[in-house]
Formats: C-alpha cells, sequence, structure tokens
C-alpha cells in the first residue's frame, strides 16, 4: 500500500462546495446537497497527482475556528492536529463560496491566521454574474497573501489548476496576516469584519444594486406563515401520490421480468427441492423485494430534489414554529425529514443541533419518521386492503392512506419528542438561527448519482440480508417434512407442521390479539433483521408464483385467505390496519440501533440509550397495533 | 457566528430574514422580538 505522502484538509463554511470539490478531486461520492450540515464527520479520499499521493480529508463546515455544534468541534480537531487516528495536515485548503465571499472570508482569515501552507479555493464563480458581482482575484492573492485558484467544483473548472496549487503548497512560504499587521492579537470579530470589509471594497465590484433578490421574492411567499406550511403540505402530498401512480407502472414491467425469468428457470431445471429452493425460496424471496426499486429510487429522487433546491432550510424554518411547543427548533426537523429516507444518516445528521438534550431527543424519534424499507409493507398491505378508488381526478384513496402513515409516523415522532423533552431530556429550547442557502436547480448527474447509491444500498440488501432469510425461511419452512413422495401432504399442511410453523405457533400469542396469525407471526419476527423482509418472507411463506406481479399476487392471496373450518377471512381490514400501525412504530433496522449506539455516547452509554428506543418504539408499536385493530373492529372494518 | 458583521433586514413578517454579509439568515419569532438595537455614538 503507498502511503500518502501530502495530507490535505477542505476547510470551509457550510454548504461552500467543499464535499463538491472533494468529489471532484478524489472521484468519491460522498452526499452533496443545498443545505448547511450535509457532511457532519471527516471522510477521507485520495488521489494521485504527478506521482504523489494526496490524502484529502472532507471536513463538517464551520463559521469560524470557535466551534459550537459537535460537527464543528470535528474541524476545530483536525485544524489543531488533536484529532485522534490522524496524521496532522501538510496543506489547508479553505474552500470560499464567491457569492457569499465578505462572510466566507471570516474562516479564512482565521485560517491563515495559522501560518500553516494553505491554499485558498474561490468555488462557485460561475454564480457571479447572476449575483451581478465581479471579484478581482489578483487584488484578493494580494490582500490575503495566499494562493488563491478560481473554481467551479460541480463542472471540474479549475481542478488542474487546485490540484497543481496544492502539490506547491508546502514550498511556498505562507500567509502571515500578523506579521503583515492585518490581523493582531486577540482582535475582535467587530474589528476582523472591518479588516475584511476593506478588503471587499478592493476586490469585488458590484454591477448591479444590492437590494432585493428574486430568491427574496420567492422567500417571502415560502417562508410565510401561512403559505410557508400550506405549501410544505402540499409538496408532500403531491410526492406521496406520485409515489403510487407513477411507480406502480415500473412494479409491474419490474414484475413481468421477473416472472419471465422463474419461467425460464422453471424450464431448464428438474422439479424437486432444489428448483423449489431457487425459485420460491432465493427469487421468490429477494423479487419481491426488488419489485419496490420504482418506488424507492422515486422517494430518493424527491428527497434529493428538495435538498439540491434549497428548499429544506425553508421547510425548517416554517416548521419550527409548530415545533418549538413540542420541545425542538426548525433544525431538528433537517434530521427529521431525511429519516424518510433512510435512519442512518438521519441520525447522523443531528450532529449540527448544538444543543446536547435537543439532539438525543431528536435521535430518540428519527426512527419513527417512515424510511424506505417500510415502503414495501406498507404498499403490500394497502394494496391489499384499501380499495383502489379515484377521489376526484387525482387522489387516489391507496395514496391517501400511503401520506397517512407517513402522517403517524411523523406526528409520533413529534409527540415523543414532547415527552422526551419534558421528562428524561428536559432543557430551554435554543433559539432558531439558521441560514438560507441560495436557491439552486438541482443538478440531474448528481440526482441520479445519489438515487443509484441509495438504490445500490437496498439491492445490496436484497442480495445479502433478505437473499440469506429467504433460503432459510424456505428450508424452515419445508422441513421437517410432513408427507413422504407416496403420500404427499397440502402446502398448508406441510408449512403447519414445519420448523417456520412450530416458531409462528410459539409466537402466536403474542399476535392473536392483533388479529393476526402465526403466519404473520413468523413474518414479523423475521422482520426484525430489516423491515422489508416481512414482504419476502410472506412471499415464501405463501408460495407466492413469480408469475405477473409478485406483490398483487400476495396481496390478493393475503385478501382472500380464509381460516380453515370457519371460512372466514383469515385477514381482516381491521387487523391489516392493526398491522400498518405496527410497521408504522416498530425499531425493526440493526443499522439503526448500532448508530443510535454510536452517535449516543457509545459503549454502555449508547447501548442504553438505544435499549430505550428500541423498548419504547416496540411497546408503541404493539399498543398502537392493538387498538388500532379494535377500534376498527368496533367501528366495523371486521 | 456573525459577531461584528453588520446586517440589513430583509423580511420581517414571520420572524426575521436578515442580509448578513451577503448572506441570508433566518432568525425565529423568539430570536427577532428579543433583538435590542442600541444606538451608536457617531
Amino acid at each position: 500500500m503507498t502511503r500518502p505522502t501530502l495530507r490535505v484538509a477542505l476547510i470551509g463554511n457550510p454548504n461552500c462546495g467543499k464535499s463538491t470539490l472533494f468529489n471532484a478531486l478524489t472521484g468519491r461520492r460522498q452526499k452533496v446537497a443545498n443545505f448547511p450540515g450535509v457532511t457532519v464527520e471527516w471522510v477521507e479520499g485520495s488521489y494521485v497527482h504527478e506521482g504523489t499521493t494526496v490524502s484529502v480529508l472532507d471536513l463538517p463546515g464551520t463559521y469560524s475556528l470557535s466551534p459550537d455544534a459537535p460537527d464543528e468541534v470535528i474541524t476545530y480537531d483536525v485544524v489543531h492536529g488533536r484529532a485522534a487516528g490522524l496524521d496532522p495536515v501538510d496543506v489547508f485548503v479553505v474552500v470560499l463560496d464567491a457569492e457569499n465571499l465578505e462572510r466566507n472570508l471570516y474562516l479564512a482569515t482565521e485560517v491563515l491566521e495559522l501560518g500553516r501552507p494553505t491554499v485558498v479555493v474561490l468555488n462557485r464563480i460561475d454564480r457571479l454574474p447572476a449575483a451581478e458581482m465581479k471579484v478581482d482575484v489578483v487584488e484578493l492573492i494580494h490582500a490575503l497573501g495566499a494562493i488563491v485558484v478560481p473554481s467551479v467544483a460541480t463542472t471540474q473548472e479549475g481542478l488542474d489548476r487546485v490540484r497543481h496549487c496544492i502539490a506547491r503548497a508546502p514550498d511556498v512560504p505562507p500567509s502571515d496576516l500578523r506579521a503583515s499587521g492585518a490581523i493582531t492579537d486577540g482582535q475582535n470579530a467587530e474589528r476582523r469584519y472591518e479588516w475584511i470589509s476593506a478588503v471587499m471594497a478592493r476586490t469585488v465590484t458590484r454591477t448591479g444594486t444590492r437590494g432585493t433578490r428574486s430568491s427574496d421574492r420567492v422567500d417571502a411567499v415560502l417562508l410565510h406563515r401561512v403559505w410557508g406550511p400550506l405549501i410544505f403540505v402540499a409538496v408532500m402530498a403531491i410526492a406521496f401520490q406520485a409515489l403510487f401512480l407513477v411507480a406502480t407502472p415500473l412494479a409491474s414491467l419490474l414484475q413481468l421480468g421477473l416472472g419471465s425469468l422463474s419461467d425460464v428457470l422453471r424450464g431448464v431445471l428438474p422439479a424437486g427441492d432444489f428448483q423449489s429452493l431457487l425459485i420460491d425460496g432465493a427469487l421468490g424471496g429477494v423479487g419481491s423485494v426488488i419489485v419496490f426499486v420504482p418506488q424507492i429510487a422515486l422517494l430518493f429522487l424527491f428527497i434529493g430534489a428538495l435538498e439540491d433546491s434549497g428548499y429544506l432550510s425553508r421547510a425548517a424554518f416554517v416548521m419550527d414554529r409548530f415545533m418549538r411547543p413540542l420541545g425542538l427548533q426548525g433544525k431538528s426537523f433537517i434530521p427529521l425529514l431525511s429519516g424518510y429516507a433512510c435512519a442512518v444518516p438521519a441520525i447522523m445528521a443531528t450532529r449540527t443541533i448544538p444543543q446536547t438534550k435537543e439532539r438525543l431527543a431528536t435521535i430518540m424519534v428519527v426512527p419513527l419518521m417512515s424510511c424506505s424499507a417500510r415502503l414495501p409493507v406498507y404498499t403490500l398491505l394497502i394494496s391489499a386492503f384499501v380499495p383502489a378508488v379515484t377521489i376526484g381526478y387525482v387522489l387516489t384513496l391507496q395514496g391517501l392512506a400511503l401520506l397517512a402513515m407517513y402522517i403517524f409516523g411523523t406526528v409520533a415522532a413529534l409527540a415523543a419528542a414532547a415527552v422526551f423533552r419534558r421528562t428524561l431530556l428536559r432543557s430551554d429550547t435554543r433559539a432558531l438561527i439558521i441560514e438560507m442557502p441560495a436557491y439552486a436547480k438541482p443538478t440531474i448527474r448528481v440526482l441520479l448519482s445519489t438515487v443509484w447509491q441509495r438504490v445500490a444500498v437496498f439491492l445490496q440488501r436484497a442480495g445479502t440480508v433478505i437473499f440469506a432469510i429467504s433460503v432459510l425461511l424456505w428450508a424452515m419452512g419445508h422441513y421437517p417434512q410432513a408427507g413422504t413422495p407416496s403420500a404427499p401432504v397440502s402446502e398448508e399442511a406441510q408449512l403447519a407442521q414445519s420448523a417456520l410453523g412450530q416458531v409462528g405457533h410459539a409466537v402466536e400469542p403474542l399476535v392473536r390479539p392483533l388479529g393476526l396469525d402465526w403466519k404473520i407471526g413468523v413474518a414479523m419476527v423475521a422482520s426484525f433483521a430489516a423491515r422489508e423482509v416481512f414482504v419476502s418472507t410472506m412471499a415464501t411463506m405463501y408460495g407466492v408464483p413469480q408469475h405477473e406481479t409478485v406483490h398483487t399476487e400476495l396481496a390478493a392471496r393475503l385478501r382472500d385467505a380464509r381460516a380453515p373450518g370457519t371460512g372466514r377471512p383469515t385477514y381482516t381490514r381491521a387487523a391489516a390496519f392493526g398491522l400498518l400501525a405496527f410497521y408504522v412504530f416498530a425499531l425493526m433496522c440493526t443499522s439503526t440501533i448500532a448508530v443510535t449506539v454510536r452517535e449516543t455516547g457509545g459503549g454502555w452509554q449508547g447501548a442504553r440509550w438505544a435499549a430505550l428506543q428500541f423498548s419504547y418504539m416496540l411497546v408503541l408499536a404493539w399498543g398502537s397495533a392493538f387498538v388500532v385493530y379494535r377500534v376498527a373492529l368496533a367501528l366495523g372494518a371486521g | 457566528m456573525y459577531e461584528g458583521a453588520s446586517v440589513g433586514i430583509v423580511d420581517r413578517r414571520n420572524g426575521v430574514l436578515l442580509d448578513v454579509c451577503g448572506s441570508r439568515l433566518a432568525l425565529d419569532a423568539t430570536m427577532a422580538g428579543a433583538i435590542v438595537v442600541d444606538p451608536t455614538p457617531a
């Protein structure tokens, strides 16, 4: 392994384009988005320049070297060589957002004061004409006494110069703002800004009037006390309708493909256990989850578009008013909304919340937000038990039911946060100060890259965890065999006698009060490893053939299942609604548990928080399922 | 984080939206209501 010979750290204000530059330099695919606080821990990548391996650290954004939030502490530690497990940095690369130069220069002066080799990258120079600004780069070089490289990280403009300057930086005498008298010891922020203002006057020319921007007119509507929240709800409603309307035809196409593959395998392989294992077990289980890729891709496309447009910070500000009575502030809203995609990065995103107890409360409730792994379960149960009727011209009852699941999760998360903030995590709520990033048109390339990365993670889970569980469940469902080749028994009898059936009967007392049978009990137990396993387990247990539409077929089988003897439906609508409630609230994700342990302090302290999180969500899930089932029964949904 | 910077008010119908060194900074209503502006001696 080549030892890195040059260690570089990217430093800059939040949302100035550090991660985009990092990706451009190293070829990595670190998450980027248009709101402050996307990067919350250091990430390392590397590239080779003229035979030298350059190791690059992408650091969380910070406004100054006086840290406030946990993510800013990481940057402070790296800059001062105190980060555990990291070698000292050779070259600092200060990334400046050219559009917000005055504010960005504050941090730049603090870094330049350190007297270490530094390269200043003037990023986003392509936005200057629209902002009616011109920057005199030569004058800026003179003022800072440092190397300044203009660049557009998104299009990789100026990247070669950046690489070249980084390589030469150790040989260039570092800027010394103290020696030049620009900065003096103990200088306060006001004096520093005075110096920056003088530099701005020499380097920046404004070709237009510095008054109201077009984005301010948009903000007047989006941040409005009444229109702001209404627009947010409308945006969410449209998105969840689209998930059902647009993704369904795509999912049907995937199902057709899987059905054809199944037919081919059935024609090629001799009938027997191996054929059944491959088609009913592996392909049935994995395929039943893969068909949800279009829904999941659309969900990530929607969240990615929100992030890249700059709307997310606006939504956080608008929602602050509603979250404050619950003990949270608007900054908690971004992790909560990210939880719609996946709880793991959402929990990490809480590092931008400076107040410890607010952050802990947010971590404890993030998994209540309906993540993408719940989507297959929701879709299956809603398809099976909610009529496919249209309301008006555009709304569908199934789409509204899906929206309701997300609303239940969100309301539960906010209510749970209120309880935590009034009991275990009581403290004053900090006032909200949040930066509104400039609006930007989402970059298709970046959006598609983000969607692909997320879908790849989902497919990886399908190919590993879900595959393994599907094969295991198939084996448990087929052995021990109840019949003999000369006296075969029905599929139902075989399943009941199998190892899977015995596990199911053991857990049945726990699910019977919810109106559910042992088969659902097995699927619930299996899905504690990963929620989407519920669908594959049901597909495996019901032996759904890979013809035409897997989840449509499975939905029909659930709807039409009849109890032996009585002929009454095995799963009533009331039980299905209760089951939906269970999946809204239950924490069934080992990755989420692991990240909660880490982000709440690690070790025993983290384990205790994670145990509390798992337990309260399980109690909430079972209790809600029971109440929903009983209420629905009383309302005649039996 | 913006100590010492000159600020301008862009909008104050819902909290306050400030122009701080070219950036837009939103403050919630509680904080906006608590701001006291002291005249600086000439």
